[in-house]
């Protein structure tokens, strides 16, 4: 009993010494160079994100949005004015047509003389 | 213009010392990181990527530096509590693979052999204990590991553990008291379960 007592303090101070042996580590010597890379990498992933999220213009904002708007309402204008501005156009010279030629001045006959 | 040219060279100059001065913090501090880290995770690969961690956070973080307490004991802080973290993050998994291996799906991780050079397992010759050691550190708080892991680590003076901890020289004390009598009496059961 007294036996596997001591042999089990002699086990403790065995795996305490563990600590007091543990090797003083000597640093890569890449360490440093390694670390440079990654901040490098950090950086320039940060200046993107900066440019796109961080970096909020109002003014700029604004002016993307007229700009936007601009191009949509020409848009709307471009696809929907054409066919009918094309008709309405027509219709006009059509109209324009009948009233020049269609007054009495220029009729052959009378359209109530021969009905009669 | 005038100013914008005078400007520049300026901030390239500051961007240059800035750089030249975080070189420098890293080329004094970079062993003691190292060497803290090593302590908390038993492992020469995980220290070093934990010590690049700790100086990338410096490096981030180095504005917010309110000079309350030393710089070495702020990067030491740093280098402390990202090895904790690291540390939990191993228990999580250790017992999210265990679960696997209950329910019997295999980890294709643990199969893969540990890296065998300046692992103190394989430098100490006896894996086994090293485990053991490993686990009764793990079962110890937070504050009476790293105590008692800053404590032997050579470099580290009570007072400075207690800067660290953000406490006082007599609380380091008990702490590594009350860390040595817990790691004891968990390593006897330990053994006189075995033996």
């Amino acid at each position: 009993m007294n036996r596997s007592t001591e042999q089990n303090n002699a086990e403790v101070e065995k795996t305490l010494k563990i600590l007091d042996d543990m090797p003083r580590l000597e640093v890569h010597h890449l360490f440093r160079a390694h670390l440079m890379q990654r901040i490098d990498s950090l950086e320039s992933r940060n200046t993107f994100a900066v440019a796109f999220a961080g970096g909020f213009n109002p003014r700029l904002a604004f002016m993307g949005l007229l700009l936007i708007l601009n191009i949509a309402s020409a848009m709307l204008f471009f696809l929907h004015e054409t066919p009918q501005s094309t008709v309405s156009v027509s219709s006009g010279l059509a109209e324009s047509l009948s009233e020049d030629y269609g007054g009495p001045a220029l009729s052959y006959y009378d359209q109530s003389a021969a009905d009669r | 213009m005038q100013t914008h040219a005078k400007v520049r060279p300026l901030e390239q100059q500051a961007i240059t010392s800035g750089e030249r001065f975080f070189s420098d913090l890293v080329a004094e501090h970079q062993e003691m990181v190292v060497n803290t880290c090593y302590r908390f995770v038993f492992n020469r690969e995980d220290a070093e990527d934990l010590a690049q961690e700790v100086f990338v956070e410096v490096y981030r973080s180095i504005d917010k530096f309110r000079e309350e307490s030393k710089l070495s004991t702020w990067i030491y802080r740093i280098a402390v509590s990202k090895s904790l973290d690291h540390l939990r993050r191993q228990k999580r998994k250790k017992r999210f693979s265990s679960l696997k291996r209950i329910i019997g799906v295999d980890d294709p991780a643990d199969s893969i052999p540990a890296p065998d050079h300046d692992n103190p397992a394989d430098v100490l010759t006896d894996k086994e204990r090293v485990a053991v050691l490993q686990e009764a550190l793990d079962a110890l708080p937070d504050n009476q590991k790293t105590a008692f892991l800053l404590s032997k680590q050579d470099g580290y003076s009570n007072q400075e553990i207690a800067d660290i901890l953000q406490t006082t020289v007599p609380a380091v004390e008990s702490l590594i008291h009350r860390a040595k009598k817990n790691l004891q009496s968990r390593l006897e059961r330990h053994y006189r379960a075995v033996n």
